[in-house]
Order: C-alpha cells, then structure tokens, then sequence
C-alpha cells in the first residue's frame, strides 16, 4: 500500500484528488493526496509506474496504460491503451510517451485521444566479432539477444541503454561502452541533455550543453557520452536532471549540482558586490555543496552526534527544481516555486535560491521514492498500516 | 483600461492560425479571449483568476521552451505565442489593479514579450500598451546632469582622416581597398547631437524601457555579467554623481538594437548614405543599428566583427586601437569556440613578455569625438575604451545577411501559400545558422551567397510585382530574424563568462 502526495502544476486535470484521512497532514504541507486509477484494489494500490509529461501524466500498472491530461481539446481528458506485455518503464514527454515492456520490447504512444501504441525497431549496435562466446567443447553459445533496461526522454532527446550498454539516441546507436563489466543503474533526461550513472558510480553526460547541464568544462554539445572527469574518481550512488541542471550524491553523502541557475535550482545563492543576486549564471562543473544542519540533528539524542550529519540520500530534480531525501527522511529543496512545485510557498519569491527543509507535514511521512514533473513534484509514501516490503516500482522522471 | 486599448487585443478567430498545431495556447488563448470579449460587452466574465493562472502558466511554458535548443533554432510561432500570451498576462494584471506598481510589473512583461517573443503581429497593441502603462509614471527624484559639449582636441591620428566625404569618395578611397577612416562631420546634423546629451531627454523617451547591460569593465574579464535593467535605474547609477561610493561597478549598454525598441530615439539618428553602399538597387538594404552608453571607463577588449561598419559617435570620447586582419596570428585570440574572435591581449598596456608576437604587430592609435564617425572594414581588430561618458551608434552593413537570407528564401517559399509566412521564416532562420558556422570557419563572405543566388534573377525579371509583395513581408521577418541572431550571440557570450567565473580548481 503506498500513498501519492502530490502538489504542483495541474491545470489540465492530470491528477484526480482524494479525499483521504491522511488529507490534513499532507496539507500543511501545500501536498494534496491523489489516485492513479488503479481501481482501488488494495493489494496493489498504487503501486503504478508514473511519468510527467508538462500537459498530461502517464500512468501503468500491469499491461494497461492510461495518459490524463490535455490530450487535444479539453482538461481531464483520458486514454486507456493495453500493452502486449507488462509494462516496465515509462517515458513522457511533449509529443510522446516510451514505454518500455518487461520483455525488454519498447514502444510509444501519442498523447491524443485516439492513442495506440506503436513499436520501435532500435537500430543494431555493431558488434566486435570477438564477442562470440563458446561453450568448452567449442559450440557457438547462443546468447539472449540485449534488451533495453532504461529510458528516459526530454523536450529534444529521447535515449535508451541496453543490457550490454549500448546507448541510443532512439532509434539509432550512438555509442557502444566497450566496458561491460558494469550495469547501468540509473538513465535520466533535462530539456535537453542526458546523465547515466553506472555501477562503478561513474557519470556520463551528452546531449546539449550550453547551458553548463553536462558537467563538462566546454559549454557546447556532445554527442555521445562523456564522463564527467571532475567526479571520476568520486563514487556516484543517485542523479537527477532537471530541465537545464544536472544533481548527484556520492557515497560519501556528498551533493553536487551543475547547469542552469535562473530560478535557484542549484541551490546556490552568489551575491554580487553590491548585494544583488548574480543572475542568470551558469555553473558548468559539479559545484560541492555544504548543505546546512539539517533540523532533525538538535533533536537527535546526544553521543552519536559527532559522525552523525543528516546526510543526503537521494537527489531528484523537476524542470526548475531539485529535491533531496535527508537521512532523517525530511525533504529539502531548492528552485522554482511559483506553481507550488514545492509545496507550500517558503518565501514571498517565485523561488528559493537555497536549500531549504519543506514544510513539515503532520506526521513526517515515510517517503520512499519522489517523482518530479516539470512543474510538479509526487511523494511516494508507505502507508503507515501495513507494512509491506520494499517498494518494488521504481519511477523515474 | 480602456474601450480602444481593449480593441487592439486580437480575438480567437485572428489567433486560430497561428494556434493551428498548439493544443494547449489553443486551449488557454480560447479562454483569455472569450474572457476578454465578455468584459467588452456586459463589462464582467467568470473564471477570472482560473484563466489568470492558466495564461501566466502560458507565459511560462512558452519562456521555457524558447530556453530550450538553440536560439536560432526557436520556430517562430513560439515566440509569438509568447508574445501574445505576456500582451494576455498584461491584460490580467491591469484588471487585477492599475496602481504605479502593477503598471511597473506590466512594462517589465512588455519588455520580456519584445525582447524574447515575436510581436510584429501586434505592433499597434504593443505602442498602445507601452503609451498607457508609461502614462503618469512620474519622475519623483531628482533631474539628471545634462552633459557639457566637449571641446574638440587637436591629436595624432594614424588612420587617414576625410572632411564628410561624398559617396563616390567614400567607395573609392575607403570602402574598396577596406581602409579604416576617421570621417569627419558627417553626422553633425543628426537632431541626436544637441538632444541626447540632456540625459533627462534620454530618460523621459527611454526610461521605462529594460534593456540588457553588461556588468564590468569588458567583457573577457571574470567579473563580466549581464542584467536586465531599466534604462532609467541604469541612467540614474552610472550618470549621477554618487560620492562616496568608492567601488561602483562600470554598466554598459552594448551592442544593443536600442532603436528597434524604442523608436522615438530612432528619429533622432539618420543612416548615413555610406550604408547604401552595400546593398544593390533591388534588394532593400537592412542596415543593424546598434547602441553603446555607458560612463568613461568602458573597455570593448581587442576584437573583430565579420562585417563593415560605422561607430558614430554622438557624445563623449573614445580611445580606439586597430590592427590590421592580417595580424591575427599575433593578436592571440582565445582559443574557446566562443571568444575566438577577441584577443587575450590588453591593447591599452601591452605584454610582451606573456605574448612575444605583438612585437609584429602594427597598431593604429586614434581618439574619436563627438560628430565623428570611424568606417571599420570586415575583420579589422579595435579595442575600444571610453574617456567619458559617451554615447556611440553602431551601423553594420550587413550585405551577406540580406542577400543570403533573401535568395534562400526564394528558393524556400511556396508563392502560392506566401500568405502563410511560417515556412519563410524558418528558411530564413536556417539560412542565418548556416551563415553562422559559415562565418565561424571564416568561409569567404560570398561563398554561401553565390551558390544560393542563381533563382533570384530569374524571379527578378519575370515575377516583378511578386518580389515587392514578397520584400515587404520579407523585411517584417528579416528584422526579427536578424536580431534574435545576434541575440543569440550575447546570450552565449553571457554564458561563457559566466561559466570562466565560476570554474572550481
């Protein structure tokens, strides 16, 4: 059992409201609970895939698929497609939505009323002709074919990686890693730009860059995917990209954050001289962040105190916003407000140029994933109930 | 607001084009008009605050997709839907209140809409909104100084000097062999002469106005960064003697279209004939009107342009350096794609000890005042800096631009669906880009031109009363066209230093 706490840009009614007991903690918070069409059966109650698109929101559980939103005329407009297969991930964006089955199989949906999905046939990735393997009496070892893993997709960028890490700009292969000891843990996509997290906890970055977004001391674009040197070395465990910013927490419980700092999403407050804010700036390397004392430490009990900052543990990012979970579980953010992006306004400002802890909610709820829309932000929260084991969906933006 | 400002608004039906591919404007611009014609007719309509929202929420969404890709790349119906949707935004807000205050937020979201959007469709909604929101906005605080007419000084000058020279003389002696010349009481009649140095002048046709202004002495130096400012905060700071203020940071209107914006101030200048010079008879020669304001001190470090031009000097005094095309393997120039065409070097105080090749290197030293006006070949280096404070109007006279974005555009547009202009302006968008990255490689000018050019004669000749049917819709697009191209290139700039500012060792 898990809840959907949302708040954030929803004028095209891509969000149906509940009205649930656990309402009023949540509202304090500027958060309002919502349903994922799921049909209310308990056992799996909203324990669907969901992806923000700006006008409407994907959601799946199972095979079936339904898009919520603006889809040609009116708000509230909703489609409802069944997939060949279980579907494993999605991906939306404007003029689509990626949808990844279990099988590996990848299709996309247009976002109108007459949606169907059509299939994608990717482009194969040259392969070294070493790469046959034999069994020990010399036959040709017939492989599994690799299937896509993650997705992820932007305003200008739709990518896919492989079970042997090959990635793609879809259709076609852009790059082949020729390192396949390691897996791919995590795929995102800005506007524009796209960061891969690998097992080694090494970043790569592609896609435009002018904007500062790829980590990379040049601005300009790069085609296929660069390690971003300035981290290597580092041991990445979480990113995020936002619209025209990138973030990432190391195992050390180290933030970075890089890119675009027009509305705070950085969380970096520079001054000028004269005591106005530097503005627009542009941060192309990962800039270290020294996040102050989280409020939960005062009321830790003493003895643990010293080795014990409330570290960041996990890092995710809207258009104009960046969220991070605390060890303590507490939300912090930064960035862009002004369509409640993060909850309850903080400041009379359209955004806050520094990171700051959200509004308590009633009870601090057990958060155990976040969703950010470009406009919007969606916590996921296990009910306090019935305790069940680890979430198994992972939604990614 | 009034009966007639309220006229100028469009209604759904004149939009309907324009929104043909754009679900949710379509959506939202429906509301926002249906909203507006209610207040016309019964003076009241519902849903206010919810179609309030949903157009700021346009605005937003659309300012969001303008920041994405590259700015030469941004469809142009994009930019007007902007546009159109910050006119609807304005419209809201003075419903809202009509106070100083909202009036002064209003003016900030007419400037973002000219600056960022596309508002030729609009042009007489826009005067009547910037006319009303400027009206009874006051000037509270004290005048500005009116400044002194300058002396002329009599000094050394390493260029050839002409006494306003004829057209002929000017293409003969300076435009031709691409020499650099002082030419001398050529812009003496300009009405700007006498008007512009009251400052008050400036500030009652202008003050309202945001324009962009670069922060910092030049725009190499780490500290270098871009604001949007009103002209009248920006007049105020650098004009006003503020003792005691011992580290006041140099602003600098630069290499702005000022005169586009803002066109009182337009009548105030006249094209010089020289600029005729590079356009033929039958293509309209669109000349770039640049202006640059700012205190002593500004510094435009060691750099090239790709194109001719003329810096007319109106007030002020500015110390120029040259140098020749030919020097540029010993002017070291910046090796990021970005900065490629300015140099490391500080010409005003030369190390030789960091940069042995400016031994080589002849510079020509001159001092332009006030009336003057110095002719720049294509590629010449200059550094800049201003004795006092001065006021200087660019003109560049872009033959390339026009005749490259002109033949493209024949080839491109359907005559039979020229009504539907979307097609050309995206030729002619694309047409700029490969003009970019061809001037990057530093192609010969006329490469592109000629390989594109071979469809215009023929149009010419049979098709006269097309081509001037198309030149006029043409030129509308050009303009807009050529200055968000040249935006493009001052936003990079901005990102650049900023980016060199901000690098973790």
């Amino acid at each position: 059992m898990r809840q959907l706490l949302f708040t954030g840009f929803n004028a095209f009614g891509q969000h149906e409201f509940v009205n649930s007991p656990h309402d009023e903690c949540a509202a304090s918070a500027g958060f309002r609970e919502i349903s994922a069409h799921d049909r209310g059966n308990n056992n799996t109650k909203n324990q669907c895939t969901i992806s923000f698109a700006w006008r409407y929101t994907a959601y799946a559980l199972g095979r079936k698929l339904s898009l919520r939103g603006l889809l040609e005329t009116e708000p509230g407009e909703c489609v409802e497609v069944e997939a060949p297969g279980e579907i494993k991930a999605l991906a939306a964006g404007d003029s689509h939505c990626l949808v990844l089955l279990c099988t590996g199989e990848l299709y996309k949906i247009q976002p109108k009323l007459e949606a169907t999905l059509q299939a994608i046939r990717l482009e194969n990735p040259p392969r070294p002709s070493t790469a046959t393997k034999r069994t020990i009496f010399g036959a040709v070892k017939a492989s599994a074919p690799p299937s896509i893993e993650h997705i992820a997709c932007g305003t200008n960028i739709n990518v896919a990686v492989n079970s042997e890490n090959a990635v793609y700009s879809i259709p076609s292969c852009l790059h082949q890693f020729p390192d396949r000891q390691w897996r791919v843990q995590q795929l995102e996509c800005g506007h524009e730009h796209a960061l891969l997290l690998n097992g080694n906890g090494d970043v790569y970055t592609w896609g435009n860059g002018l904007r500062g977004q790829l980590g990379q001391v040049a601005l300009c674009v790069e085609e296929t995917p660069q390690l971003i040197e300035s981290l290597a070395g580092i041991k990445i465990t979480g990113i995020a990209a936002g619209g025209w910013h990138s973030a990432a927490i190391s195992a050390f419980g180290d933030l970075y954050t890089w890119g675009l700092n027009c509305s705070g999403q950085l969380g970096m407050r520079v001054m000028k001289p004269n005591g106005l804010q530097k503005e627009p700036t542009v941060y192309p390397l990962p800039q270290l962040h020294d996040l102050p004392d989280c409020c939960c430490c005062s009321s830790k009990e003493s003895g643990a105190k010293d080795t014990d900052v409330c570290e960041p543990l996990k890092v995710f990012a809207g258009s104009r916003h960046t969220l991070l979970i605390r060890r303590c579980g507490r939300l912090w953010a930064s960035g862009w407000c002004i369509h409640g992006q993060l909850g309850k306004q903080l400041c009379e400002q359209n955004f806050l140029d520094a990171f700051q802890a959200l509004h308590r909610f009633g009870a601090d709820p057990d958060v155990v994933n976040v969703l950010c829309g470009p406009w919007a932000t969606l916590l996921m929260v296990r009910q306090k109930e019935s305790v069940s084991t680890d979430d198994p969906i992972s939604s990614r933006c | 607001m009034d009966g007639p400002l309220l006229e100028l608004f469009p209604r759904y039906a004149d939009l309907e084009d324009l929104l043909q591919n754009e679900l949710e404007a379509r959506y939202i611009l429906k509301k926002a008009t249906e909203h507006l014609e209610g207040i016309k007719s019964n003076g009241k309509a519902s849903e206010e605050e919810e179609i309030r929202y949903l157009v700021c929420a346009l605005v937003d969404r659309n300012w969001e997709r303008i920041h994405t890709g590259h700015f030469s790349s941004v469809p142009v119906t994009t930019r007007k839907i902007y546009a159109i949707a910050c006119f609807f935004k304005i419209f809201f807000l003075l419903l809202e209140s009509t106070d100083p205050r909202q009036k002064e937020k209003c003016s900030g979201i007419l400037d973002e809409a000219q600056l960022l959007g596309c508002t030729d469709d609009w042009n007489d909604l826009k005067a009547a909104l910037m006319e009303y929101l400027d009206k009874g906005q006051v000037e509270t605080s004290e005048p500005l100084p009116i400044l002194a007419a300058v002396k002329r000084v009599t000094c050394s000058c390493d260029i050839p000097q002409l006494d306003a020279p004829g057209i002929n003389e000017f293409q003969t002696k300076c435009f031709q062999p691409q020499q650099p010349t002082l030419l001398l009481n050529t812009i003496r009649h300009w009405p700007a002469m006498d008007k512009w140095r009251d400052l008050n002048y400036l500030l009652q046709v202008a003050g309202n106005r945001t324009v962009p202004i670069e922060i910092g002495s030049n725009y190499a130096s780490d500290e270098w960064s871009q604001q949007l400012v009103k002209i009248r905060d920006f007049l105020r700071r650098q004009f006003v003697d503020q003792s005691g203020d011992g580290h006041r940071e140099i602003e600098y209107l630069a290499q702005h279209e000022l005169f586009a914006q803002i066109p009182a101030l337009k009548a105030d200048i006249c094209v010089p004939d020289y600029c005729t010079l590079s356009g033929s008879q039958e293509t309209p020669a669109a000349v770039d009107i640049k202006a640059w304001l700012g205190p002593a001190g500004t510094i435009s470090p060691m750099h090239y342009d790709p194109k001719h031009n003329l810096l007319c000097q109106v007030f002020g005094s500015k110390q120029i350096i040259l140098a020749a095309p030919e020097d540029t393997p010993n002017l070291y120039p910046h090796e990021s794609e970005f900065l490629g065409n300015t140099s490391q070097i500080d010409a005003a105080e030369l190390d030789l000890k960091t940069f042995p090749l400016l031994q080589k290197v002849r510079f020509y030293k001159l001092l332009l005042q006030p009336g003057d006006c110095l002719y720049m070949p294509p590629k010449w280096w200059h550094y800049v800096r201003a004795e006092t404070p001065s006021f200087s109007v660019y003109f560049d006279l872009s033959v390339t631009h026009i005749n490259t974005v002109l033949t493209v555009l024949f080839r491109f547009v359907n005559f039979g669906t020229l009504q539907h202009h979307g097609s050309a302006a995206l030729a002619a968008v694309s047409a700029l880009c490969r003009l970019g990255r061809s001037s990057k490689r530093s192609l010969k000018d006329n490469e592109l031109l000629e390989s594109e050019s071979d469809m215009f004669p023929y149009l010419l000749v049979n098709e006269p009363a097309l081509i001037k049917a198309v030149c006029q819709r043409i030129n509308q697009v050009l303009h807009d066209v050529i200055s968000l191209y040249d935006m493009m290139w001052t936003v990079r700039r901005c990102w650049v230093m900023n980016h060199q500012s901000n690098w973790v060792l």
